[in-house]
């Protein structure tokens, strides 16, 4: 997958920016300016706007490249804080885009799926909690299942270590590690352990 | 709704109303659309505003009857208050203090709400599903809101034209039919079409003009208490116009 930012200018902070980004299976930017690398993950998904230039993915716009698919069967998107809505428990909130993509019949092969992925990060949590009664790290990891519940094409996760525990850390690492076998992945990372840790290519800024 | 320079025009406002009113039309197959979000803002808006309401409208109608009878009689036309009672209750008070109800109680937690999700990127969070914020969050509001202010308000006449009865009872005897018949047939056409289309009209008006003030917070927290003043005062303002507008249409486009 090959992403090209052509004198893209956007309201999110780029002004004429070029780079091309060649994801094989996982590129890790490492760069000092955050806000700036953030910019490029959230031109890429259109949480900002591009302004000038033009963004391609394989010589196609961002647009033209999801189609008519999902957008969350193409992009899954790890906030870099465990970003829920409020006003839902954790279980509505997963389901918030399962349910967009899937028949309602799907709400019973939900729970399945999640056993499995809290298995597979080694996490427990209660559900039925509201996000604000819940741990920020618990937020966060949830926020990495959120998007695996689609296998999306392509990952973008915005610093996987933020907010967690050296233990945490160390589980988050490990599951990363198998998932790069399945999915592509685009992180941003200013920590310079997960990056030496994780990182087979590393684009720094 | 972002601006790279951060100031919002009239340009704007009427975009995103554009955008708001493109998805309520489009209902049908929408599934960003949330059936919740609708129930939740009906509850709120509608059910939870009940008892203030019966309040105010109790309130109202006694008081109209009461002023307008001690008026009338100095002219020995006693009898005439009900029509009193459907001129300023029913045609203008019932839809103007149900919407200035509303925008106190819901035109405030909507643009609170919604500026508190921008701030803790939420909305951000929505658009990376590909979910139209605009659809999910605002449309079911604006269905909400519009459904609330119309239930509100024919409660709001209900409560008015009792309480003016009881209050009526107090100067003379009138009896509940004999009352409500006189009632009646004061009420004219343009009466029911304006107690349909201004709550209709309002709820729309508020709705919308504080979910785009909610909207437009940026980042910081500071801007949510600021922009739900602005919802607020904007949303009177707008209120009182389309009051006028609606008014005049009715006078001129009805007939009485």
């Amino acid at each position: 997958m090959n992403v090209t930012f052509d004198k893209v200018t956007t309201d999110g902070g780029l002004q004429d920016f070029d780079l091309l980004l060649d994801i094989d299976r996982t590129l890790v930017i490492n760069s000092t300016d955050e806000k700036r690398a953030k910019a490029i993950l959230n031109a890429i998904i259109g949480l900002d706007e591009v302004i000038a230039g033009s963004l391609t993915i394989d010589g196609k716009t961002v647009e033209e490249y999801i189609g008519d698919q999902p957008v969350v069967s193409v992009f899954g998107y790890v906030f870099d804080e465990g970003i829920m809505l409020s006003n839902l428990t954790l279980r509505e909130n997963l389901l918030l885009p399962y349910r967009m993509i899937r028949d309602k019949t799907a709400d019973d092969n939900f729970d399945e799926e999640i056993v499995a992925w809290f298995k597979f990060f080694k996490l427990e949590a209660d559900l039925d909690s509201r996000p604000d009664f819940v741990n920020p790290a618990l937020l966060k990891i949830l926020g990495f299942i959120r998007p695996l519940l689609f296998s999306p094409e392509l990952l973008l996760i915005d610093n996987p270590y933020y907010l967690l525990s050296q233990e945490q850390r160390k589980a988050v690492l490990n599951a990363l590690n198998q998932l790069r076998k399945d999915h592509k992945m685009l992180i941003l990372s200013t920590d310079d352990d997960f990056t030496k840790g994780f990182a087979d290519r590393t684009l720094t800024l | 709704m972002r601006n790279p320079h951060g100031k919002k025009s009239l340009w704007d406002f009427f975009s995103f109303l554009g955008a708001t009113l493109s998805d309520a039309i489009q209902i049908r197959g929408n599934r960003h659309i949330s059936p919740m979000v609708l129930m939740r803002q009906i509850l709120f808006t509608g059910y939870e505003a009940l008892p203030l309401i019966s309040f105010i409208a109790l309130g109202i109608g006694g008081l109209v009857i009461l002023q307008g009878y001690t008026l009338l009689s100095n002219f020995g036309q006693g009898n005439l208050v009900h029509m009193i009672l459907v001129t300023v209750v029913i045609n203008e008070l019932s839809a103007m203090i149900t919407a200035l109800v509303v925008i106190a109680r819901s035109g405030t937690a909507i643009s609170t709400e919604l500026g508190n999700m921008v701030v803790h990127r939420e909305i951000d969070l929505l658009r990376s599903f590909g979910m139209s914020p605009i659809s999910y969050l605002i449309v079911s509001r604006v269905y909400g809101v519009m459904a609330a202010m119309l239930i509100l308000t024919a409660y709001f006449n209900i409560i008015a034209v009792l309480g003016g009865w009881l209050f009526s009872q107090l100067f003379s005897a009138i009896e509940f039919r004999a009352f409500f018949n006189d009632f009646f047939n004061q009420m004219r056409l343009s009466s029911i079409v304006v107690t349909i289309v201004k709550p209709l009209v309002f709820g729309l008006v508020i709705a919308v003009v504080s979910s785009y003030e909610g909207m437009s917070v940026k980042r910081s927290s500071t801007e949510v208490p600021q922009r739900t003043i602005k919802a607020v005062v904007n949303s009177i303002v707008l209120i009182v116009i389309a009051d006028f507008i609606i008014t005049w249409l009715t006078w001129v486009l009805v007939p009485r």
